[in-house]
């Protein structure tokens, strides 16, 4: 055999093969080479750059997630249970049951004047006096952060749902209160829609809400498609605030930071139902904002984000 | 020698680097961005139903008035062969009077002494579309682009044999008539004599207290007898194909089962319901297509593409109604064909029959913005002014078992009871004798018999037709039971 010749003929042969496939590339542009422009990883400073050229000012890092794709979640309300739960925040016998006419919900007193309510759809509102926190004392969001994880620890397992540490958020600054936030989980990736929000003040914890979802099997298989990019997700934000009239269109939009993760608000009268990828974005005013990775749409106003009070 | 040995030693590394490049490439087809680009039209159509419906089955005319020289007048069956060679052949004498000359402007009062002096035939139609649309659609040529052309409405035509032997065609909208001549009274006078043979009587209903179509209400003049019937569901619904239906490029879509057994889906911007019977509503709030008004025959060829690839069309579909709803008033035309309100769009109604009988009633959560209330169509559809489809509910189901046959009550009677929902303002247009299809307190669907008023301002309003009670109930709005939420 000629091997010398049979190289050059294939040679030419791949080389016209790959013209081909690269066509589309050379009709879309250089983004479309790579798989998903998630996978793109410049430099944060360039980002942080074009992004202050839009109008954003982000404090915190780019995240680096190279994500090929994430398909819709599929997920239910976990059912709580509301003997284990009232034990847990109440020890033995230290709560009285009611339960309201017409009800689904279960409401525990406890001799403390503590109330636990446990609803079906995966809702839990802990609720402690008032007048036994009176008193004050500095409180910053490292102490508050604390104070959060040994109260949860003392509940040990009775919560519906597994959750982790996400972020600590002022509420009030006088006097000192703040929004310590556990999120759920699932393959990695942050659940904002299932969550225990715990609210502390500067005589202890106030309050607990937790909304528990239960992760689903998913029926479809992921379909490719082309993520919006973090950057793409601020640029949209501001826009869309723009709009609302929520932001002048000669404001800096300040952000905090920005989150991948699922997010969409509960649907009460669904047996089951799918939320989508989402940025959450964190502004430096306290706002909480989703951003579809899809459709770049917002998935709930800032009123309807978790924190809970 | 040397030389060509490095030569070929490059050949080998470049042969593997083109091959590796190759495989990169390929490999990123199939999960890259071209995929997601592939937004398919996915028509679906349901077991039993037909992917396309002919406007001219869709636009038949509501029915058949048969004038005979004094005599009382007779209603053509809609089912009857009398009532397709009759209409077929009012089609080709229109068709041969196309262009023949100008169309001389006749009065009202003129019309109703031929009705009573003349042989002749009246349809009347389901809705008023341009001319040149309704010749496009009678000539089997299709249907000319945009609104049709000329502007001229029609939704009456009227034929009638002239002593000389030709015909007078009369062209009718809610503003008045026209006249047209062309040769063809004989073959006519005879497709009317085989017509007249299967026809029933019928007389011009008067309104009394309330006020009726000044063309005239015709209604059959017979004890007419209908059978409640029972009916099923439509066959499974493939929700998932159904879906792709509505949401091409279903990425962004979410899904949501209810606890009732609804499915939900929604892209953030459209929604989809489909219900445990099959029932179907869709809902787009804000139209992406914000061009100039197409106009109503545009729309209403847009609405009929859209029925057929989201569910498909039911055996004997036809258009009931056809209506341009402005903002601030009702869906009707504005009475004196006024454009002063701005459009919000078109809607239409559609209805499958039994038996010749139209069969309505529908969910109510799909009304247009700014409709009065009244009785939904099973199939019934909501375009933005250019055309697209902004709003969609589909209630279809079989009829299965009919029940013994009962009187209906009288039409006046009907007109009675309804007499405290429509205003002294408010014309009734048309009265006819139809199924409502409805659940019943057990659950099951039926289809009870009802005389259905059709008001000028496009509500329907169903009057229960079987029952001999002073004050027979009333139907004004469609079924609410089983949505999720609410």
């Amino acid at each position: 055999m000629d091997w010398p010749r049979a190289k050059t003929y294939l040679i030419v042969a791949f080389l016209l093969l790959n013209l081909f496939l690269a066509q589309p590339a050379w009709v879309g542009g250089v983004d479309d080479l790579l798989p998903l422009r998630a996978l793109r990883t410049p430099s944060e400073a360039r980002v942080k750059e074009r992004l202050n050229d839009g109008g954003i000012v982000l404090l915190g890092r780019i995240p680096n997630d190279q994500v090929r794709e994430m398909p819709m979640l599929a997920v239910g309300f976990a059912e709580p249970k509301a003997e284990a739960l009232a034990e847990a925040f109440f020890g033995r016998a230290g709560a009285s049951l009611e339960t309201p006419e017409g009800s689904r919900a279960a409401v525990y007193r406890s001799v403390y004047g503590e109330i636990l309510t446990v609803m079906p759809q995966g809702i839990v509102i802990y609720r402690r006096n008032l007048q036994a926190i009176r008193q004050a004392r500095p409180l910053d969001p490292d102490q508050a952060s604390r104070e959060a994880e040994a109260f949860l620890a003392r509940l040990g397992g009775a919560l519906p749902a597994k959750v982790e540490f996400d972020v600590t958020m002022p509420v009030s600054a006088d006097p000192p209160i703040y929004q310590v936030l556990y999120v759920q989980k699932h393959d990695g990736r942050r659940v904002f829609a299932g969550y225990v929000g715990v609210e502390v003040a500067s005589g202890g914890v106030r309050s607990v809400k937790v909304l528990a979802l239960e992760p689903l099997p998913q029926k479809s298989a992921a379909r490719p498609v082309r993520l919006k990019t973090a950057e793409e997700a601020l640029l949209a934000l501001r826009k869309e605030l723009i709009n609302r009239r929520r932001l002048l269109p000669d404001q800096k939009l300040l952000v905090d930071r920005i989150d991948l993760g699922y997010y969409s608000r509960p649907v009460e009268w669904a047996s089951q139902w799918e939320i989508p990828p989402v940025w959450r974005i964190l502004t430096k005013d306290g706002q909480v904002y989703y951003v579809n990775v899809f459709t770049e749409e917002l998935e709930g106003l800032q009123e309807e984000s978790p924190p809970p009070t | 020698m040397a030389r060509r040995a490095v030569l070929e030693q490059v050949k080998s590394v470049l042969l593997v680097v083109l091959v590796c490049a190759s495989l990169v490439l390929s490999a990123r087809e199939p999960m890259g961005v071209a995929v997601s680009k592939a937004h398919r039209e996915m028509p679906y159509v349901i077991e039993g139903n037909q992917r396309a419906a002919g406007l001219s089955q869709l636009l038949l005319p509501r029915r058949l008035v048969l004038h005979r020289e004094g005599r009382h007048a007779l209603l053509a069956d809609p089912d009857s062969a009398g009532f397709r060679s009759l209409w077929g052949e009012m089609q080709r004498a229109a068709l041969a009077a196309r262009g023949t000359g100008q169309v001389e402007p006749v009065k009202s009062s003129e019309i109703a002494a031929l009705r009573r002096s003349r042989t002749g035939v009246e349809a009347i139609l389901p809705a008023e579309l341009p001319l040149d649309a309704w010749f496009a659609v009678w000539s089997g040529r299709g249907a000319p682009a945009g609104d049709g052309g000329r502007p001229e409405g029609l939704d009456r035509l009227a034929l009638f044999v002239g002593g000389d032997g030709n015909l007078d065609i009369y062209l009718g909208n809610t503003r008045g008539w026209g006249r047209l001549r062309a040769p063809g009274g004989t073959t006519l006078a005879a497709a009317l004599q085989a017509a007249a043979g299967e026809a029933a009587p019928a007389r011009e209903l008067t309104g009394g207290w309330l006020r009726v179509h000044p063309e005239g209400v015709y209604v059959p003049s017979f004890e007419v007898s209908m059978g409640r019937l029972v009916a099923d569901p439509e066959p499974a619904v493939d929700k998932d194909r159904l879906r792709d239906a509505f949401f091409p490029d279903s990425t962004a879509v979410r899904r949501i089962q209810s606890q009732d057994g609804a499915t939900v889906a929604t892209d953030g911007r459209d929604g989809l319901i489909v219900y445990p019977d099959g029932a179907v509503a869709f809902n787009r709030p804000s139209p992406r297509n914000r061009d100039r008004d197409g106009g109503k025959w545009a729309a209403l060829k847009q609405a009929a593409e859209f029925v057929g690839g989201h569910g498909g069309w039911p055996a004997g579909a036809r258009l009931l109604t056809a209506m341009a709803v402005r903002a601030g008033a009702g869906p009707g035309d504005a009475p004196d064909g006024s454009k002063s309100q701005s459009l919000l769009g078109y809607r239409f109604a559609f209805v499958p029959g039994y038996r010749g009988y139209p069969i309505v009633g529908g969910l109510e959560g799909m009304r247009v913005p700014s409709a009065a209330t009244g009785v939904p169509a099973p199939l019934e559809v909501f375009t933005a002014p250019s055309g697209e489809v902004q709003g969609f509910s589909r209630t279809v189901s079989r009829p299965r078992v009919e029940q013994a046959p009962q009187r209906l009550i009288y039409p006046q009677d009907a007109l009675s009871a309804i007499d405290g929902w429509v205003g002294s303002k408010v014309a009734v247009r048309d009265l006819f004798p139809a199924y409502l299809s409805r659940r019943s307190a057990s659950g099951a669907r039926v289809m009870q018999p009802v005389w259905v008023a059709e008001l000028a301002d496009g509500a329907l309003l169903a009057v229960d037709g079987a029952t001999d009670s002073a004050t027979p109930r009333v139907y004004a709005t469609g079924e609410t039971a089983g949505r999720p939420g609410g």
